[in-house]
């Protein structure tokens, strides 16, 4: 007979009894019972605590574990928790069901959070204790007693923080004195501790270190971290893991900076020192001074290697760490004295001591070394390899002009611009000299354009930006149009973005010789900013202030923005105080918004400290300011995807009654999440399908803000609709976005680049389609393919940190919805694909590397094709208009010849005859060309079939190469017999490469940057010859 | 099945049936008998090995006597544990062994507990547990039929009804019934009348005298002036509507409706 309890209510009786062995019994019957009757159970749950908290009943372990499960049952995990620990034995770590896996996971995530709590406290009490020591050391002459108690307490603290965990006692000291204090650390549970520890060693012993390091570094336990480093076979790869996750995942600034420490020490006891990763860890710990020590160190050293290392390091310094830093470090590495001539005696020709030789070695050295910590070598080379491998198809563009009414002023700028992106960075404007008349029709801000697009295309042309600027440039008297000069200025800025210390000069003495000419002023103020990027300068933001403080919408707009570029992340409180206070007074809407824009770029990165400042700005009244606020979350948590203010934009982006601050919260999505990529089209998914234009809108530019150049197949999935959107701004923006998500992408790899393609061709084209939406589609068709197809859009540099030029190029970006000439700004954001490798000297030898795809995968798209298109059409159209007049004389003839022959006949017959004969022959012709055109595709495909089968599974690239973004994984270095690279895992970016055989001679990479002398000879079609018309 | 068991159950059952049962004896050999069938594995046996007839039965008259002894002397809280305790063997273990004769008296008793003390919930709860064919025998058509006057305020029915209870341990729960009974009324009462007269009031309360009354009175702290019984204790503390803070939010979702619009 077997029976199914249907209720527990008698065993829970049994609790009641007074005897202690059958409260025992009972609880032993509810521990079996309670995964089906914790309902039931729960009602006397206080009985059970009861019991555990009675101090004399023997099995108080027993009820802990029961009230744990209960509790578990109802989901109170915290209480759950807490009697399992109360449990002790009972409550076995090994177990592998539910509940005990539950319970794990749950006291990790307690542990986590309160060492995350504790340590907090610590550092903070400790900062306060070394103030207060501080204080004390200089009042400590009067009593020494004090100085020893002092000095104890130090060491105490010193102690306790190396291994603040590993010692309890010392521990629970510090603990008491912190008592003393009155301010209390909560302690963890040293059960619980029990716990973690035993999952630790379990780990241990299954050999699943990454794991226990994820959890180590989460949990704050520094000596765990350490102790696995220690323990696992292969330290290297161990040492590199944990700095890339807690480089990556360690949201406290200090406790990175102390797990670094750590990873520091651990990477100078090992037997080969990896400097590149050394220096790493000390520009993330802001060690100017160790880092200089060490550069110094490896010039100064004999062998080859240690130099090119230092080039390497300070490539990869420059990529990372702000203009501040690199600035500091300059300064901090030793400024050789130059060695004297060698006196000239009695007409021998003096040779330098060997000493001399050395230190002059040393100090070639030492001048490249800060070359490339001033960025000129790396913006020089970039500027190199787009000029170098520039694949712009520039038939497109003029497919794309052909097809747009050149009396259509915003359409023509809409050209130049996208010519500017096409071609940034590649110094070829041959677009433009062809079209030099077609140009001069273009007025206004136009023109303005148009100039500024000349520094687009010299971006980073740091020696001839003057020189190509100088027609355009105010020359002071008189001069030509003031929009061209704004524009030069503009240009000017572009050209030197981030390096602006030769040009700044310049522009200022512009910005004051205008007479208050506010395109002038207006150029000259973008420009000034972009030179002077986060450089801070008191005097010349006076300057800007000035221009602010004149009331003029246009100049103070492009004010504003300057004063926001110049503070940029130095969350300047009297800049921003002064900045707000003009956007209360002024009346102007443009000012606003570039006040405030503005404002959000000074609290660049600032995170926590920009919270007040953003809830003031969007409480304002003034929706621009509260546009403004939308902009500041988006500067101040860029990258971060805090979670608190993605909640505000989400409610934002729903609830405000100004579509302006609604689209702002939304692309503002895109700058909180750009890390994640993956996770934002999950994000805007619902807002892509908002009812409201503006959040459509604002949904795609974050999209293509955040999956630019990865063909993110979600997020393109979003877009194409909104292409196809009912309201042509929404279009206009979904059409730019896609240009930015597939960039670089060829029809092998997406085939929906040659449809967007199309489609961009075919909006162009359309005489019905808004003019908003060809606006869009020509910036796409700019954006696909810009930079000569060697870029991509992003914000975060290859080591994952962010990028801060680009994230404010975007933002301004983004504003180019009230103002068209602020796209260029997109330019900040751009970065070149590019595998640069360089030898000692700093010169391109040649060099190739292998990619192991396909070559076709990751191919630049073929220009060739559309050509034909474009030439083909033509021929036909001047074959048949032609053909057709042929035949009419021809007609004309034999109709005089019949005439003749044969007068009697009617003349209406004879028409018709002809008319006949003439289809006759048209369509005799046009079979004809169907079957050329039919035998060309077979060809065609032919060829393409043929070249599949042939195609090889390796390609090998020639230094220097574009490797997009997805072909990374796909190069090794085995290939070149000479030149090996000097960081292992650089597959990208800039290379140094360690010359095997350093007797032979090098050849270098020719490099040509002529930019007028380098015109490609594009076919043209040529024009039909004249013809008289006629009617039938 | 040890001897001892079967001992210590017949004394158990002996000292139950006596006419006043000695209270700690009876417990304390209670006590015994339950560790010793913890022991045995008898006592709500688990599921996993068969169980044997002859154990259940004997576990459930040791129950069912518990029950009994508790009803005796009049310890309620043991009354209510011991028919928890009981009912398994009634329910779940009861399937399989010849039905008890004693179960509709407790599961009866168990009913009129749960009415005296107004948990009309749990007492529908109970009925629905107990077979339908049995809801005519005495021991529980009683109970439904104080069910049905209490519903309907009869409280006077109640009374005559109570004078002939099916058996004679429910003695105990009837009084039980009266007294709550008479704090319903009293509670009625206090907040319908301002004042009374002793008579009527006697009458009300269902007493015996008016001397009754007038101890009730005291305790309650009623004045008593001329023969007319006062309440002063009217409840003050109503709710109050909470003025602020409702009209806070609402100009709060204003506030928010006038933007989404």
């Amino acid at each position: 007979m077997s029976v199914v309890l249907s209720t527990a209510s008698g065993i829970i009786a049994l609790l009641d009894e007074p005897d202690n062995d059958l409260k025992t019994y009972a609880l032993r019957k509810l521990d079996s019972l309670v995964d089906q009757f914790w309902a039931e159970i729960s009602d006397s749950i206080g009985k059970i605590e009861a019991l555990y908290e009675d101090e004399e009943f023997p099995s108080r372990t027993l009820a802990a574990i029961v009230a744990s499960k209960v509790y578990y049952h109802l989901g109170f995990l915290d209480d759950s928790l807490l009697f399992a620990l109360g449990a002790g034995q009972l409550f076995d770590v090994s177990q592998r069901d539910e509940f005990t896996r539950t319970l794990i996971s749950k006291s990790f995530n307690d542990y986590i959070e309160k060492r995350n709590v504790i340590t907090e406290e610590e550092h903070l009490l400790k900062l306060k204790k070394q103030e207060e020591e501080k204080n004390k050391k200089q009042s400590i002459f009067n009593d020494e007693e004090e100085e020893e108690e002092d000095s104890e307490l130090e060491n105490m603290l010193i102690d306790s923080d190396e291994d603040s965990e590993q010692d309890e006692g010392l521990y629970e000291t510090k603990n008491e004195k912190i008592m003393l204090e009155k301010t209390e650390i909560e302690e963890i549970d040293p059960r619980l501790e029990k716990i973690i520890n035993s999952v630790f060693r379990r780990c241990f012993l299954e050999k699943e270190f990454k794991e226990a390091l994820g959890i180590a570094i989460e949990a704050r336990r520094i000596d765990i971290i350490k102790e696995i480093i220690e323990m696992v076979e292969n330290p290297d790869e161990m040492l590199t893991y944990c700095l890339t996750i807690s480089r990556k995942y360690i949201q406290s600034r200090w406790y990175r900076q102390e797990v670094l420490t750590m990873l520091l020490e651990v990477y100078e006891t090992r037997p080969e020192l990896d400097y590149i990763n050394i220096c790493d860890i000390l520009l993330f710990l802001n060690d100017v001074e160790r880092l200089s020590e060490i550069l110094n160190d490896l010039i100064l050293e004999k062998t080859k290697e240690s130099h090119l290392i230092a080039c390497q390091i300070g490539f990869d310094l420059y990529e990372n760490a702000s203009q501040h830093f690199l600035h500091e470090l300059t300064l901090l590495l030793p400024d050789p004295i130059p060695v004297n001539k060698p006196v000239e005696k009695d007409g021998i020709v003096a040779e330098y001591s060997p000493m001399e030789q050395k230190r002059l070695e040393y100090i070639k050295k030492m001048d490249q070394l800060k070359s490339i910590l001033s960025g000129r070598t790396t913006i020089n080379l970039h500027l190199q390899f787009l000029n170098r491998n520039n694949k712009t198809d520039l038939q497109n563009l003029i497919r794309l002009k052909e097809k747009t009414d050149s009396r259509h002023s915003l359409l023509t700028s809409m050209i130049v611009m996208a010519h500017g992106l096409l071609n940034c960075g590649t110094t070829s404007d041959v677009f433009l000299r062809d079209n030099l008349g077609w140009l001069a029709n273009i007025s206004n801000w136009s023109k303005f354009c148009s100039t500024a697009s000349l520094g687009l295309i010299h971006k980073g042309h740091l020696d001839k930006g003057f020189d190509v600027l100088e027609p355009y440039l105010p020359q002071g008297s008189g001069g030509s149009s003031p929009y061209s000069e704004g524009g030069s200025l503009y240009a000017l800025g572009l050209i030197n973005t981030n390096h602006g210390e030769e040009v700044t000069p310049f522009l200022l003495e512009a910005l004051k010789n205008c007479q208050r000419n506010n395109i002038i002023q207006h150029g000259a103020c973008l420009g000034i900013g972009l030179s002077s990027m986060a450089v801070g300068d008191m005097q010349i933001y006076e300057e800007l202030r000035g221009v602010l403080y004149n009331d003029d919408a246009v100049a103070g707009e492009a004010a504003g923005i300057a004063m926001g570029l110049l503070m940029l992340g130095t969350g300047n409180g009297k800049a921003i105080q002064e900045m707000w206070n003009y956007a209360h007074q002024t009346e102007h809407e443009k000012i606003i918004r570039g006040v405030s824009v503005g404002i959000s770029l000074i609290m660049y990165g600032k995170e926590q400290e920009a919270e007040g400042l953003i809830e003031q700005l969007s409480s304002d009244k003034d929706s621009i300011l509260r546009y403004g606020a939308m902009f500041t979350i988006a500067m101040a948590y860029a990258g971060t995807s805090n979670e608190k203010a993605l909640k505000k934009l989400l409610h934002v982006a729903v609830s405000d009654v100004n579509d302006d601050v609604r689209r702002a919260a939304v692309i503002a999505i895109g700058f909180l999440l750009f890390k994640e990529p993956k996770q934002v089209p999950k994000t805007l998914s619902l807002l892509a399908k908002s009812y409201n234009n503006s959040v459509r809108f604002g949904a795609a530019m974050a999209l293509g803000i955040t999956c630019a150049g990865t063909a993110n197949k979600d997020a393109l999935e979003l877009l194409e609709p909104l292409t196809k959107d009912l309201n042509n701004i929404v279009r206009q923006g979904a059409l730019i976005a896609t240009g930015m998500v597939l960039m670089q992408f060829n029809e092998k790899q997406e085939p929906k680049v040659s449809k967007i393609k199309d489609q961009f061709y075919e909006i162009v084209s359309d005489k019905y389609e808004h003019k908003m939406t060809k606006m869009g589609a020509i910036l796409g068709a700019g954006l696909i393919d810009a930079g000569g197809r060697n870029v991509t859009i992003s914000m975060q540099t290859t080591t994952g940190e962010n990028d801060m030029a680009a994230i404010v190029g975007l933002a301004i970006f983004s504003q180019y919805w009230f103002w068209h000439p602020l796209t260029y700004f997109i330019s900040l954001a751009f970065q070149p694909t590019a595998l640069i490798g360089l030898n000692k000297d700093l010169n391109m030898p040649k060099f190739v590397v292998k990619s192991n795809a396909k070559p076709s995968v990751f191919a630049y798209p073929s220009p060739l094709v559309e050509v034909k298109k474009v030439e083909k059409k033509v021929e036909t159209a001047v074959l048949s208009v032609t053909k057709k007049e042929q035949r009419r004389q021809e007609e004309k003839a034999e109709k005089k010849k019949l005439e003749k022959d044969n007068s009697e006949m009617d003349s209406e017959e004879v028409d018709e005859k002809k008319k006949e004969e003439n289809k006759k022959i048209i369509e005799e012709e046009e079979s004809t060309e169907n079957e050329k055109e039919k035998e060309k595709e077979k060809e065609k495909e032919e060829e393409k079939e043929k070249e599949e089968e042939k195609e090889p599974k390796e390609e090998i690239l020639e230094n220097p190469t574009r490797i997009t973004l997805d072909q990374r994984k796909y190069i090794t270095f085995d290939v070149d017999p000479r030149y090996k690279p000097v960081k292992e895992s650089a597959k990208f970016g800039i290379v140094m490469l360690l010359d095997t055989k350093p007797d032979e001679t090098e050849e270098l990479v020719e490099i040509s940057l002529d930019t007028t002398e380098k015109k490609e000879e594009e076919k043209e079609p040529e024009p039909p010859e004249p013809f008289e018309y006629f009617s039938d | 099945m040890e001897e001892q068991l079967f001992k210590l159950s017949k004394e158990f059952k002996f000292q139950v049936e006596q006419k006043q049962p000695d209270s700690v004896a009876c417990k304390k050999l209670l006590t015994k008998l339950k560790i010793a069938m913890a022991e045995e594995g008898i006592l709500f046996p688990g599921t996993d090995f068969p169980l044997d007839p002859k154990n259940i039965v004997f576990t459930r008259d040791v129950l069912e006597l518990a029950v009994i002894m508790s009803v005796k002397l009049e310890d309620m809280d043991l009354f209510e544990r011991q028919v928890s305790q009981v009912k398994p063997y009634y329910f779940d273990y009861g399937t399989e062994i010849k039905k008890s004769e004693n179960e509709l008296l407790i599961l009866g008793m168990n009913l009129l507990y749960l009415l005296s003390l107004n948990r009309i919930g749990e007492f529908h709860t109970e009925l629905e547990l107990i077979e339908f064919e049995s809801r005519s025998n005495p021991f529980i058509k009683f109970n439904l039929q104080v069910e049905e006057l209490l519903l309907d305020g009869n409280y006077l029915g109640i009374q005559t009804i109570c004078e002939k209870p099916p058996s004679d341990l429910y003695s105990v729960f009837v009084s039980r019934l009266k007294l709550s009974i008479q704090e319903l009324i009293l509670d009625c009462t206090n907040k319908s009348y301002k004042s009374l007269d002793l008579k009527t009031a006697k009458d009300l309360f269902m007493m015996e005298s008016i001397e009754e009354v007038k101890e009730m009175a005291k305790t309650n702290n009623w004045r008593i002036v001329d023969n007319k019984l006062f309440f002063e204790n009217l409840d003050e503390d109503e709710e109050k509507i909470p003025t602020n803070k409702v009209i806070r939010e609402i100009i709060g979702y204003a506030k928010e409706l006038e933007k989404i619009i």
